[in-house]
């Protein structure tokens, strides 16, 4: 059993180039996942959780540029890679699902055909009956009923949530590391959502599976995740075990996150909210990037920018009412 | 919004040099095309209603820097004329197929149903003849001369049209912005020509200026055949033709034409990438700023 | 003192195959609806895909024509005239669940809200500016977003454009189907509270559909739970929360992820089965036995009928039949 992490992710920036001018989308990214850890990323659309997610996939778009930084899957930098050697690792050693299993399948195969596939290139093996076993063994992992009438069903056959439990079907075969999900419950109902989270984490005890979780709703994170990082407009402004988080948030953004949802366990008179939108993120301004829509903010938000310090124990926070003096 | 559309076409186009080249090329076409008869350095060669045996197949000088041709015309001033034929044929046809062909996709879409299908039908009747047969057979029976070719081309190409619009009707008829429309009262004309059919154009915009290169291109080849304009109409098809009997001891007669052909569909070809591009609300946000070529 | 009232909703898709489009069979999207609105009220329709709120809610906006049953809006039958539907209109307006696609992305923010104003009152260039400048104070938008074209604004700026269209006219009811499904947390609180001053100033009553119940507890008066074609529950808001009866209204509610670690311990013990069947064979009796604990040979047999089970309470599930 190796010592090292599954995965380490440091000072990581990406820029997007567009026609509109450059988008500095993550800025100086650092975090960690333990070996059957399960950590959820939790921002907005436009903090930046899901660039985070397809770097570490290896799967950024065209016009993504790393522009600085580390990733380390078991301890190798997948950004020093030739492209042959990031084969390897892609759906390897890094596996991953998205919000839209649908788009995931290329609807002309089965779905025995589409994972065998995966076995076949991934690990090399070619002998029919050993790779039918093998999808028949993941299909009933993912506690798929009728797993051999699934193996020859194409996808449009399969109703979104039986097709999610597919793609983690396939997204295990090849004993991944890490395993990122992004928004993988989104586009599901709330009891089929259930169903799956249940399911993830059943999983990740059985295989000491380490979780990426990207989402925006904490509610979700609260159910799947051991420890949460907060991301803001391309940077992390808290991370923390899931319990302190949620019972002590330090950040005003995180507070305003929690603030700003609604409660089937509570009746509420006013929903508290956010104020503002999302800067601009091809000018980025001095000091921390949350104040303009901080209450809480003084002078020295507008000078410089807070770094990530410790408060409590494995409880960061990058807000300078929290200075270590 | 078609302003808004120009603005992003443009910062597109002057991204990347290949589309800057297409861009100026098709500028370049269109402003012969307008000006040519002001410009020609011999007008009555041009127009070809004169004659002079002794300076024929003069190769290219600085008098004459296309050379002259059999009946000792300026190839230059002919090719120069022959910009605003093309011109013609190439505006000519694209338009008179989008009149006939966008009403006809869009009521087939949107009323759909039966009525929907049966329109659709015909139009595949149409589609099922290899566009440059059919020019050729409307050709050989209307005759030749510029108004019948473009004719010919243009009632080959409409079916295209109908369909491309059908296909996107169809599409965007059902998102929620037709809904929205419909909950607010409007009639079926209104929701038809605001809120349908612009959306529905893209395609279309897409293909009109490819197609305008394909026009020029095939009213060259039915010129070719003899089956196009009528002599002595400086359609660069035309030219070649003329040109070719004469290939082995005067190259420049049919050349300097085919290189106008050549370049000005190339022209057109580059343009339409960039458009398309302009065209897809996902590329157009993602275009790399470094990309030259 | 009822401004809608929906009585015995059916709509039925027929699915058709084969070269002449012989019918096979029928998607039973809404099987026996019925409710009612008052003025100035909140109604929410809740329900998971394949429950026909949808299809509810696009028959109440007349888009689609249903199979059987009525719906009267201020005492006259909305379908009874195919041609007379510009005074519903006129008060009867939508909100839709993605504003990217419910806002003609060719039209600026200005024709956008001044549309439906000019559809159905003659007034002048000026006025009309006036009311739409107006429109946009009153959904916390500045003047300069008129000009502007929807793919210039965030998610929850385009839902307030959505929401201006939808109440310039000054309409009775509102549909909102699923509006803050598509917006960002942060967002989503911004609108329910626009949504919530909106309806007390202008004394307005809205439709609410949604999956989310977390979502409608906040804004709704009423609220009826909806399964595969049929309601299953409906009761006032408050009621609902603190006594679920409907075994799917219990599962439906366990099964929402907060993050409140207290309520989250709770909900670990919540037992969801199996996958939605389909609405086109729905399992004979009660639609959801087969997904239900509590199942009896009974459930499997008969569909039980929607009664009031206590005051303003109503439930369709054998365990609550008393007689």
């Amino acid at each position: 059993m190796s010592k090292t992490k599954p995965l380490v992710v440091e000072n990581l920036t990406i820029h997007y180039y567009t026609v509109d001018g450059v988008i500095k989308a993550v800025r100086d990214v650092s975090f960690d996942v333990e070996r059957g850890e399960a950590v959820c990323l939790v921002g907005e659309s436009g903090s930046g959780k899901s660039t985070i997610g397809l770097a570490i996939a290896g799967i950024l778009p065209e016009n993504a540029r790393i522009i600085n930084g580390k990733i380390l899957v078991d301890g190798i930098n997948i950004l020093e890679l030739s492209e042959r050697e990031l084969e390897k690792i892609r759906g390897r050693e890094v596996s991953m699902i998205f919000q839209d299993p649908a788009a995931s399948f290329n609807p002309l195969f089965t779905v025995g055909q589409l994972l065998s596939d995966i076995i076949r290139y991934k690990l090399g093996i070619e002998d029919k009956e050993e790779l039918r076993k093998r999808v028949i063994e993941a299909l009933k992992i993912v506690a798929l009923p009728d797993p051999e009438r699934i193996f020859n069903s194409y996808p449009h056959e399969l109703s979104g949530g039986m097709l999610q439990r597919v793609a983690i079907a396939a997204a295990l075969l090849t004993n991944p590391k890490i395993f990122i999900a992004d928004e993988p419950t989104t586009m599901l109902d709330v009891t089929l959502q259930f169903q799956i989270l249940n399911l993830l984490q059943a999983i990740r005890r059985k295989f000491n599976i380490a979780i990426l979780f990207i989402t925006h709703n904490l509610g979700v994170a609260a159910m799947i995740c051991d420890r949460i990082i907060v991301i803001y407009a391309g940077t992390i402004v808290e991370i923390g075990p899931t319990n302190d988080i949620l019972r002590n948030p330090l950040h005003p953004y995180t507070k305003k996150l929690i603030e700003s949802i609604p409660r089937t366990s509570a009746k509420i008179s006013r929903l508290k909210y956010l104020a503002g939108s999302l800067h601009d993120l091809r000018e980025i301004p001095r000091g921390c990037i949350f104040r303009p829509r901080c209450d809480e903010a003084f002078e020295m938000c507008e000078i410089e920018t807070p770094k990530l310090i410790e408060i409590k124990p494995r409880h960061h926070v990058a807000c300078h009412k929290y200075r270590v003096k | 919004m078609f302003l808004e559309d120009i603005r992003v076409t443009f910062k597109l186009i002057k991204s990347s040099l290949t589309s800057m080249i297409g861009f100026i090329i098709v500028l370049g076409f269109l402003l012969i095309g307008i000006i040519a008869p002001y410009i020609l350095p011999y007008p009555e060669d041009a127009w070809g209603v004169s004659y002079n045996i002794e300076k024929s197949f003069l190769p290219p000088s600085i008098e004459h820097p296309f050379g002259t041709d059999e009946m000792g015309r300026d190839v230059f001033s002919r090719v120069i004329l022959g910009a605003r034929f093309s011109l013609i044929i190439a505006v000519g046809v694209v338009g008179l197929a989008l009149i006939i062909g966008v009403p006809i996709g869009l009521i087939a879409g949107y009323v759909g149903g039966k009525i929907g299908e049966a329109l659709m039908r015909i139009t595949d009747m149409f589609l099922a003849f290899p566009p440059l047969l059919l020019a050729i057979a409307l050709a050989a029976t209307l005759g030749r001369g510029l108004l019948n070719t473009v004719i010919a081309l243009a009632i080959s190409w409409w079916t295209w049209y109908a369909r491309l619009v059908y296909i996107q009707v169809n599409s965007v008829k059902t998102l929620p912005y037709v809904d929205a429309a419909r909950v607010i009262g409007l009639s079926s004309l209104t929701i038809m020509f605001r809120h349908i059919l612009p959306n529905a154009l893209t395609p279309v915009v897409v293909q009109a200026p490819l197609d305008m290169g394909s026009a020029i291109l095939e009213a060259a080849g039915l010129s070719f055949l003899g089956l196009g304009v009528n002599p002595p109409t400086p359609e660069w098809g035309l030219l070649v033709t003329e040109g070719w009997a004469s290939i082995n001891r005067a190259w420049w007669i049919s050349f300097f034409p085919g290189l106008a052909i050549l370049v000005t569909v190339l022209g057109f070809n580059l343009l339409a990438d960039a458009i398309r591009e302009a065209s897809d609300p996902r590329l157009r946000r993602i275009l790399l700023v470094e990309r030259r070529v | 003192m009822s401004l809608l009232e929906v009585s015995h909703l059916v709509k039925y898709f027929p699915i058709r195959k084969g070269l002449f489009g012989k019918i096979v069979g029928y998607v039973k999207a809404v099987d026996d609806v019925s409710f009612r609105i008052n003025e100035n009220e909140v109604f929410a329709l809740v329900g998971e895909s394949g429950s026909g709120k949808t299809t509810v809610a696009k028959c109440i906006l007349r888009l689609i024509k249903p199979t059987s049953g009525k719906i009267i809006f201020m005492n006259k039958d909305i379908f009874e005239d195919d041609r007379e539907s510009k005074w519903y209109h006129k008060n009867v307006q939508a909100v839709f669940q993605n504003p990217f696609l419910s806002l003609n992305p060719r039209m600026r923010v200005r024709d956008i809200i001044a549309e439906p104003l000019k559809t159905h009152y003659k007034i002048s260039d000026d006025e009309v500016d006036k009311i739409v400048y107006e429109t946009l104070e009153k959904v916390g938008l500045a003047k300069t977003f008129a000009k502007k074209y929807p793919h210039e604004l965030s998610g929850g700026q385009a839902q307030r454009v959505a929401i201006a269209r939808a109440i310039v006219i000054k309409p009775k009811l509102v549909v909102l189907d699923e509006p803050t499904s598509a917006l960002d947390v942060s967002v989503q609180a911004q609108i329910l509270n626009l949504l919530v001053d909106l309806k007390e100033e202008f004394k307005l009553s809205y439709l609410i559909i949604s999956h989310d119940l977390s979502v409608v507890r906040y804004i709704s008066d009423w609220i009826a739970v909806m399964y595969l074609g049929k309601i299953v529950e409906l009761a006032k808001t408050e009621e609902l929360f603190e006594k679920p009866l409907h075994p799917y209204t219990q599962t439906l509610l366990s099964s929402i992820p907060e993050p409140d670690p207290e309520s989250m311990k709770l909900k670990k013990e919540a037992v969801v089965i199996g996958e939605p069947p389909s609405a086109i064979n729905p399992p004979t009796g009660c639609r959801y036995n087969p997904r239900c604990v509590y199942a009896s040979r009974m459930c499997r047999d008969r569909e039980p009928p929607l009664i009031e089970y206590e005051k303003e309470h109503w439930v369709a599930c054998w365990l609550y039949y008393k007689k």
